[in-house]
């Protein structure tokens, strides 16, 4: 019987999800393995670094497509089709957010604070929160875009696929992105802007 | 004629440029290119460390792992998922049926009490309906039993199954009930009973078969009293009866077949007049109740109308 059993891992994410839909659980199981720490790394950046509300969202993006794995479109590639849903969920959260910081305008104060790191963990770590700080001043769309490319390293053609919207496009947001980032972010690693060669060689 | 140079880099493709090189080791071209876009050196350096930055910033992907425990749940609502929804809806009728608190039962309870008293009010509900209808029926009856009608039903009574024997044996009971008229007039008083008796007595003719139990009965009763009487000659007597036609009583008169039958007809005709005379009774009564509750009702309206002006007296008197 072994010899006639799948192999999960191996399939597509579009052969899973047909399996998913006849009620293949460990299809389901699959890629759940699959998606889950990319789901969770993109929460956690969209979602200012809280760890917990990035669970919640992961449990709740897979509770969705047990629900209605019907409601995936075999036309489209998976991840584009997860991340686009994703997406959603995060400008929804976003908006529910503003709602909430219009009540509480301290509420996201804990999340700005810089933990004390020595040596050149402090450096790092002062960037990370300057880059998130700067990431939610940025619209929802230029964000995603941006965490998609440079976090989750998507190609530009996925990213385009998830919005519904031109390569160009989305060339031309990440160029405006990086642009902004760097006016605001200046005061960070002044020894690459001065000799870049070095940076690169410590690399 | 001049060819304006293609453009090879639109804003986007800078990207590439700033991964890969800095901006001393451009070409001639891109450095155009890119100063077409962007401020100056410092500003192409700047954003060329922002991304090698963020490239350079990998976060532990072990932190970001989902608990198990999500998973476990997941998991568990894809297979609940699965599941046919009867089975879920059956669990969930066991749970409600029998909780696992015992504090918890007064819910099957009070749904069976009242499952119970709407099941109760619904019979007495149907009861009531069928009362009701049978109520119309006989507020209907008495309208419908005039003279004519009770003769068609008569009629429609006296029409099914007579066999054709018979049939001949009740024109010779008519025969001889019209022989004689004195005893069907001093059994009708009226001059309309009169005439029932006579569109029933066409039915006596489908009733003959009535006669025919009579004889037998007769000739039961004789066979008692032969059996009664002690000596054998009797029974003897009895058995010749039985095959013979005239019949011998305890006073010695003889029965033959014709005058059994006339009596059984006379007796028939007599019953179908008291059965007349009753549903003209009953006919006059139930014009009595009719005439009984429309002046309840005339009265009620009466009632009625003087509420009514009362009450607008009373307003009259408010306004």
């Amino acid at each position: 019987m072994a010899l006639f059993r799948t192999e999960h891992v191996r399939l597509s994410d579009e052969r899973l999800m047909e399996l998913i839909v006849r009620g293949d659980e460990r299809a389901f199981g699959a890629l759940y393995d699959r998606y889950q720490r990319k789901l969770m790394s993109y929460f956690c950046r969209m979602l200012w670094n809280d760890r917990e509300r990035a669970q919640d969202f992961v449990q709740e993006l897979f509770t969705k497509l047990a629900h209605r794995p019907q409601s995936y479109n075999p036309g489209r590639p998976f991840s584009t089709w997860l991340y686009s849903v994703a997406n959603n969920m995060c400008k929804n959260e976003y908006r529910r957010e503003g709602t909430r910081k219009a009540a509480v305008p301290e509420l996201r104060t804990v999340s700005d604070r810089v933990e004390a790191i020595h040596g050149d963990g402090v450096d790092r770590e002062l960037f990370r929160n300057r880059l998130d700080q700067e990431l939610d001043k940025l619209e929802p769309d230029h964000k995603t875009t941006f965490v998609m490319r440079y976090h989750e390293d998507m190609a530009i053609k996925e990213i385009a696929a998830v919005f519904g919207i031109s390569e160009g496009t989305v060339k031309s947001r990440l160029f405006y992105t990086l642009k902004k980032l760097a006016e605001r972010l200046n005061e960070f690693d002044p020894r690459t802007l001065t000799n870049p060669s070095a940076h690169q060689q410590a690399q | 004629m001049m060819m304006e140079p293609r453009e090879l880099y639109g804003p986007e493709d800078i990207e590439q440029l700033l991964i890969e090189r800095p901006f001393d080791d451009l070409l001639e071209e891109e450095r155009a290119f890119v100063l077409r876009h962007l401020s100056d050196r410092t500003e192409y350096q700047r954003m060329r460390a922002l991304l090698l930055r963020v490239h350079e910033d990998d976060r532990p992907a072990v932190e970001l792992d989902a608990d198990p425990a999500v998973r476990d749940q997941v998991m568990a609502t894809f297979r609940a998922q699965q599941q046919p929804q009867w089975r879920i809806w059956l669990n969930s009728v066991g749970a409600f049926l029998v909780p696992r608190e015992p504090a918890q039962f007064w819910k099957p309870a009070l749904a069976f009490g009242t499952l119970a008293v709407l099941v109760s009010v619904g019979v007495i509900g149907l009861r009531n309906l069928d009362v009701a209808r049978h109520a119309e029926i006989a507020e209907v009856r008495p309208v419908s039993a005039t003279t004519t009608n009770g003769a068609e039903r008569s009629e429609k009574v006296a029409t099914p199954t007579v066999p054709q024997e018979e049939v001949g044996n009740g024109l010779q009971q008519q025969g001889a009930l019209e022989a004689q008229p004195a005893t069907t007039d001093a059994a009708t008083a009226d001059a309309n009973n009169v005439e029932r008796v006579v569109v029933l007595s066409d039915a006596s003719v489908a009733e003959a078969p009535v006669a025919g139990e009579a004889e037998d009965e007769l000739a039961s009763e004789l066979k008692k009293e032969a059996a009664d009487k002690p000596d054998a000659s009797g029974n003897v007597a009895f058995d010749k009866a039985d095959t013979t036609v005239p019949f011998t009583t305890a006073t010695g008169h003889a029965v033959d077949q014709a005058e059994l039958t006339r009596n059984a007809t006379i007796a028939e005709v007599s019953a179908t007049a008291v059965v007349t005379s009753r549903s003209g009774t009953t006919a006059a009564k139930a014009q009595e109740r009719k005439l009984d509750r429309e002046k309840a009702k005339a009265e009620k309206d009466d009632q009625g109308s003087s509420d009514v002006t009362a009450y607008l007296g009373l307003l009259r008197a408010a306004w």
